[in-house]
């Protein structure tokens, strides 16, 4: 037995190595189609179909726009009638072009003054023309024609009124406070420019700063976008004594947000409240023989009612507006005792309350309340100079003039700020998907804002305001939104926990038969040689 | 109906012939092997089970058949032909062209003949001309290509994750989007991949190539049944004479009686009472395919090690058998 094992185990080598060596070929084939198809085909498959999708953005131009100084061009119109002489004119422009000259206001923003003399038949005419170009126009009313007390008007439309004096100087300040203060607003661009910036006050500032300055600051404490919403909440503690339907007040407020469109678009909208009431802050006042809301005490109306505010998926800002219909008579009073105005009060950002005493009154009255809250709320009113009186409308021409100048300042940096913070996002983080669509967004705003910095230099204001609200929105778009979280939060070893049990166990072995069909290759050129 | 199918087996004749009888296939197995196939078949529980349900899958296993019989009786075109409308309807089958070509390329198995490079080419011309027939032929009868969407592409892309008996439809659940469509072509892949090592360790045997492909097929298409399971089960008695090898057969059959038994089951507790999870159902059905996979893996292997044995004689005292350079999963 033990012999014929080890004659078998002699002979074994001779039969078993032909064997071998005719089926290991075969065997090293098989092997390598494997091999071949993992490597050569998996490898990209796996590459190409689990990479993040970044489309290509323009770096440069988004870098560019961010680190350009705005130039707002100004055309100032000086009209005046055959009364006053024309050279007598000229020498105030020249004063004022001269004064205007010295104006700083930001590093960031320059405005490009030019003043115009236009003589026009009667100094009754109010309007002057429309043009592309941001106009201010001033019409010196001779001492015959001026009925009114102090030197300057601010009129409903876009003109004001100078009171002609023989002091060339005098005239001049008189544009020049009435451009700065008012009609511009020069101080409001300043800090408009430095919140968009994020540039802080100083400690010195801060302790210098006018009671008109801060509240300033704070009715200006959010950019003006694009379009708000605003919502009126007709609060009805009771219906069945007072069951107002003030469908009309939406009608009566279109005008005003038709007016205001090339500047923001108001979108209105209104709700109903039924059986519910005001937080019980009121107090009995025996002088005036009525319920009085203290002043101190609106804050704490306004939380409470936060709850019934409904939330609408929307990024522009939004003003709540309640109208509150209250059973018996209530009145806002202030610090020292007396009935404010219009019986309303405002927050900034938020909206206002106002209260309706009488039911049955004409909606006209609230619609006026509440187009004065919108007013103050958007940064509207101002603070007039000695001397000045204004006209009474809801929306002067003026006013439009430097809200627009405003939202131009705005909409500008804000675009910029948001493409150069989106830059610097998706080059740093490696990980968000930048899809087709948010790089088409993407260049539309890189080029809406591009044009309206050309547009800038090229006098055309109001289409300037156009592209550069375009620009923000587009920007702001493409900043939030939610395509770009796809990939955000997936961790790399959630990514090992996927490929693993599919990759080892498979690659185990094509590593093991790789390495065997290598030798076995190169021995078999070790062969041939 | 099923035909009546004939299996001849090339012996190979070696020096040592006594001693070595169980190694050789019996002319009366042969005989009996036509009968016993078509009794597995008819009585197979998962036959049954297809035809209550009232399945296409009849249709499928009957032209399988039918190209089996035709490529065994020498009919390369027909066989091609038939093959080719099995693979129109349903994309998989299309692998089993390799064993036929091969068939006809190596004369049934014989290792002495040289490759025939013309009657592989032509035998998978004719193939994928009567496939594209077949397919001018539906897009004149419906005017378009939408058919494709709910056909070819249906199976591709994995739309619809209806819970099978396949591994397919419980992965794609809960793959994140992002990986979905590499996912998608590693699992298709995994049905091709092995067709090309496959042929070259058994290009001496279509028979027992057709036969793995067809488990493969059953295992990994996306969207298999019970019914893909019952043509190669009646298959099995044709290897009469590689039953000394097979090592799992005891492992494999009860795995595959516990699965008829707990399969619907499960299935009722998860869908009709709510009390179990999809978890309770996926087990199971992965318990069938592993089985499935063990009885392909054994029937390699007893093919590997017979060759061996018909060589060397049946007491080969080397550890031969598994070769280890088979790199298969």
């Amino acid at each position: 037995m033990a012999e014929e094992t080890k004659a078998l185990k002699e002979k074994r080598p001779a039969v078993n190595e032909v064997e071998v060596q005719k089926e290991l070929p075969y065997r090293m084939m098989a092997s390598a189609a494997f091999i071949l198809v993992m490597i050569v085909f998996g490898l990209p498959l796996w590459w190409n179909t689990t990479k993040v999708h970044r489309a290509s953005l323009p770096h440069a131009r988004m870098l560019d726009l961010s680190s350009r100084q705005l130039r707002i061009p100004v055309l100032i119109r000086i009209a005046y009638p055959p009364a006053i002489d024309e050279k007598w004119v000229t020498t105030v422009a020249e004063v004022l072009y001269g004064d205007l000259q010295d104006l700083q206001v930001h590093e960031k923003l320059k405005l490009d003054f030019v003043v115009d003399n236009v003589p026009i038949p009667s100094a009754a005419i109010a309007f002057l023309g429309s043009t592309e170009s941001l106009a201010l126009d001033f019409v010196l009313t001779p001492e015959s024609d001026w009925g009114r007390p102090g030197e300057l008007y601010f009129g409903a439309q876009r003109v004001t009124l100078v009171r002609h004096s023989v002091d060339t100087e005098k005239v001049a300040k008189l544009i020049q406070t009435a451009i700065v203060d008012v009609v511009l607003d020069v101080d409001q661009l300043k800090t408009v420019v430095r919140r968009d910036l994020k540039q802080r006050e100083t400690g010195w500032e801060l302790a210098t700063m006018t009671v008109r300055e801060q509240q300033r600051r704070v009715w200006d404490s959010a950019a003006l976008a694009p379009r708000h919403r605003v919502e009126l909440l007709f609060v009805y503690p009771d219906p069945t004594q007072c069951d107002a339907q003030p469908s009309r007040l939406t009608a009566l407020l279109k005008p005003f947000a038709d007016r205001l469109a090339p500047v923001t678009e108001l979108t209105l909208q209104s709700e109903n409240l039924f059986y519910v009431d005001l937080p019980p802050w009121q107090r009995r006042d025996e002088i005036l023989q009525t319920d009085v809301l203290d002043a101190d005490k609106l804050p704490l109306i306004v939380n409470p009612m936060e709850r019934y505010l409904t939330t609408v998926e929307s990024t522009a800002p939004v003003f709540h507006l309640l109208v509150y219909y209250s059973p018996r008579p209530l009145t806002i009073v202030d610090e020292e005792g007396d009935a404010v105005p219009g019986n309303a009060f405002a927050v900034a950002s938020w909206g206002g309350l106002a209260i309706v005493n009488n039911c049955s009154a004409d909606d006209s009255q609230l619609a006026a309340v509440l187009i004065d809250q919108l007013r103050v709320l958007l940064g509207l009113g101002s603070d007039l100079p000695p001397r000045s009186s204004k006209g009474s409308a809801p929306l002067a021409g003026w006013e439009l003039n430097r809200l627009a100048s405003r939202s131009l300042v705005d909409s500008a940096l804000r675009a910029a700020t948001t493409l150069r913070a989106l830059d610097k996002l998706l080059g740093e983080i490696q990980n968000i998907v930048i899809g087709e669509q948010i790089a088409g967004r993407i260049e539309a705003a890189v080029d809406a804002l591009e044009q309206a910095f050309q547009l800038m230099k090229d006098e055309q204001f109001w289409p300037a305001v156009a592209l550069a609200k375009k620009a923000a929105e587009l920007a702001d778009e493409a900043f939030f939104d939610p395509s770009l979280l796809a990939l955000l939060y997936f961790p790399d070893d959630q990514k090992y926990a996927i490929y693993i049990p599919l990759f080892l166990p498979v690659g185990v072995p094509v590593v093991l038969s790789l390495r065997a069909v290598v030798t076995y290759y190169f021995k078999r050129k070790q062969k041939r040689d | 109906m099923k035909r009546q199918r004939s299996e001849v087996k090339r012996i190979e004749k070696t020096e040592k012939t006594d001693g070595n009888e169980p190694l050789f296939v019996r002319s009366m197995d042969v005989a009996s092997a036509a009968v016993v196939v078509q009794v597995c078949y008819l009585f197979n529980p998962f036959g049954i089970a297809s035809c209550i349900a009232m399945t296409t899958s009849v249709f499928h296993n009957f032209l399988i058949a039918a190209a089996l019989v035709a490529f065994q009786s020498g009919r390369p075109y027909v066989s091609a032909s038939v093959l080719a409308l099995v693979s129109m309807l349903g994309l998989y089958p299309a692998v089993l062209m390799v064993p036929i070509a091969l068939h006809y390329a190596t004369a049934g198995g014989n290792s002495k003949t040289p490759f025939d490079w013309t009657a592989f080419c032509s035998s998978i011309a004719v193939f994928c001309s009567v496939w594209a027939g077949a397919l001018y032929m539906i897009v004149t009868l419906s005017g378009s290509w939408q058919f494709l969407q709910s056909t070819y592409l249906f199976f591709v892309l994995v739309p619809d994750l209806t819970p099978t008996v396949g591994v397919f439809w419980y992965f794609f659940t809960e793959v994140f989007d992002h990986f979905r469509l590499f996912f998608l072509w590693v699992f298709q892949l995994n049905i091709f991949i092995f067709v090309i090592p496959l042929a070259l360790t058994l290009r001496r045997s279509p028979m027992m190539l057709f036969h793995i492909l067809l488990i493969l097929i059953a295992v990994f298409k996306p969207y298999p049944s019970v019914g893909d399971a019952v043509v190669y089960m009646a298959l099995l008695p044709i290897w009469r004479h590689l039953y000394l090898y097979i090592r799992h057969s005891f492992l494999a059959a009860c795995t595959m009686a516990v699965f008829a038994v707990l399969a619907p089951v499960m299935w009722k507790l998860w869908i009709q009472d709510g009390s179990a999870n999809a978890n309770f159902y996926f087990a199971i059905t992965l318990a069938y395919c592993t089985a499935q996979i063990f009885l392909l893996t054994d029937l390699l292997y007893a093919e590997l090690r017979h060759r061996i044995h018909m060589t060397h004689g049946i007491r080969v005292v080397d550890e031969s058998g598994t070769e280890a350079k088979i790199a298969l999963s």
